[in-house]
């Protein structure tokens, strides 16, 4: 443990670190306070859970959840708020104005880019060394911050010297600070948003800004954020249960509303909405999804002993095995299976 | 029977509330004004007289007056400041003057949009009056040259504005943020 340690703390002296050593350590006695609440709030999780990020982040599922998120130009290329500028005009032959468009098209793609689903991540509790000679050098900790060039944020190292001389990794929120403070993100405020309290965030759910909440927590919060899952994890139950998808349809959000609904077997609101809505391909990718996460469920085994796997089939077999509004789903099956007959026939 | 007699309380309510009388409570308009007042008034021992408490309106009224029918009479649909004209020599407006009100009198002879209406109270929750100051089109906050509040209270307005941003009363330009997968493999 000691080589790594003392490489950073070299670090730290060369940099130009050591200038900004006191400004650091009068932020010490706030981060404390601070850390106690964020062990508080953790230990209530459940440790023993399956990491979600490496299936959420496979090739065939991030295809999946892109193929059920869909792409309508106008709600992602609609009106945006920024600075005002002068229109450029260009004059162009078909072929570039097919290029511009297919340019500006990927770039819109680019913006459903989906935030990770993740776990709430845990606390690193043991010191790295306590030098009880060290106790008492100082009224307040100290915190060191490698700062040098290209370091990604989450690899950072955030090394805190304690008053009783143990020497330990900063706390999650401890090096979120530091980063904000070296590394600064628009958008990331040094100060928690008062939006992300318990009764604010009930207001704006209740006034469906869903997409703005979603947004804000992105910008705030890394994915693993405690604050972040309990944010999202909220407003997710919320379109869930007021049956709201159609607002995050063609947004970022829509492909982690689905896994954290197919992670916690809670799929059978948005199913019926996707066969109500005719998106009967959507609907079957969902429980494939579905079976992707749970292999073992009945219905991700029954589906792979199906000879036909043609999407009604595949429907029924999970209404069959799984489903919980089962007269429901099979109503709307049903009535979808009607219209589209009705539809031959005139045809 | 009971729904128009409802409207007609209702209506008279407002009335009131844009009465003369009721007026009368505000704020005196000019310190001039107050001169002559004091002048025809016998002047009485000042060392004995209590000061009248001035009158301080707060944000529920204000939020209430912005949705009354008072207000509607008074701006119409229109931004508070969208007739407010400004008196200056030449092209470019200068900076506006530092304060209206002096010692809790409307101290100028043209005092700002927000200065001249006491009704008008700047706070994070009062959302219906602070986005009329905030751009449509950019969702930046509009300069105070271009809506003519005075220094005082174009400061404050920032202040509360940045506060409904960060309460979630009124909504932030937020910017995209894009990931990295490869950060949040272990």
């Amino acid at each position: 443990m000691a080589a790594p340690l003392k490489s950073v703390l070299l670090i730290a002296k060369n940099a130009n670190l050591l200038k900004n050593n006191i400004a650091l350590s009068c932020f010490a006695r706030h981060m404390t306070c601070r850390s106690k609440e964020f062990q508080s709030a953790h230990t209530s999780e459940t440790l023993s859970e399956k990491d979600p990020f490496p299936i959420f982040s496979d090739k065939k599922v991030q295809d999946l959840l892109y193929r059920i998120t869909g792409f309508d130009l106008l709600k992602a290329a609609g009106p945006q708020k920024k600075p005002i500028q002068a229109p450029s005009y260009k004059l162009l032959t078909d072929e570039e104005l097919q290029k511009e468009l297919h340019d500006a098209r990927m770039k819109l793609k680019a913006r459903l880019q989906m935030p990770p689903y993740m776990n709430p991540r845990k606390r690193n509790i043991t010191p790295l060394s306590i030098d009880p000679d060290l106790a008492n050098f100082d009224s307040s900790n100290y915190v060191f911050v490698d700062i040098s060039f290209g370091v990604k944020d989450r690899k950072r190292n955030v090394l805190i010297r304690e008053t009783d001389g143990t020497l330990r990794i900063a706390p999650w929120d401890v090096k979120e600070r530091m980063n904000q403070i070296f590394n600064p993100r628009e958008g990331r405020h040094y100060i928690k948003p008062k939006i992300f309290e318990e009764q604010r965030l009930e207001k704006l759910i209740v006034e469906k800004r869903f997409v703005y909440i979603l947004d804000r927590a992105c910008c705030q919060f890394e994915p693993d954020d405690p604050d972040f899952v309990r944010t999202t994890h909220r407003v997710y139950n919320a379109i869930n249960n007021n049956q709201e998808y159609d607002i995050l349809r063609s947004t970022r959000h829509f492909g982690s509303l689905a896994f954290y609904l197919a992670w916690n077997h809670i799929i059978d609101n948005l199913l019926l909405d996707m066969i109500n809505r005719d998106l009967l391909s959507d609907a079957v990718d969902l429980i494939n999804l579905h079976c992707i996460i749970h292999q073992s469920s009945p219905c991700s085994q029954a589906i792979s002993q199906l000879e036909s796997p043609d999407k009604v089939a595949i429907i029924q077999t999970y209404i069959k095995t799984e489903a919980t509004i089962k007269p429901q789903l099979e109503l709307s099956l049903q009535a979808f299976q009607d219209a589209s007959k009705n539809k031959r026939k005139t045809n | 029977m009971a729904a128009p007699l409802n409207l007609m309380k209702w209506s008279h309510a407002t009335r009131i509330f844009a009465n003369k009388s009721c007026l009368a409570l505000c704020r005196s308009f000019t310190l001039t004004q107050k001169h002559h007042q004091d002048e025809s008034t016998p002047v009485e021992d000042k060392g004995n007289v209590q000061v009248k408490p001035k009158k301080v309106i707060d944000v529920g009224t204000s939020i209430r007056y912005m949705n009354s029918d008072a207000y509607i009479q008074g701006y119409g649909d229109k931004p508070v400041w969208f007739h407010y004209r400004r008196n200056f020599k030449g092209q470019y407006p200068p900076q506006t003057r530092e304060k209206c009100i002096r010692a809790g009198e409307i101290a100028t002879a043209s005092p700002c949009p927000i200065c001249r209406d006491e009704y008008l109270v700047l706070d994070a929750t009062n959302t219906k009056l602070l986005e009329q100051f905030i751009s449509p089109y950019s969702g930046e906050i509009l300069e105070s040259k271009k809506t003519g509040l005075c220094q005082e209270k174009h400061k404050k307005l920032t202040v509360e504005i940045m506060k409904a941003w960060d309460e979630g009363n009124l909504e932030a330009n937020v910017p995209f943020r894009s990931y990295d997968y490869e950060d949040y493999k272990n």
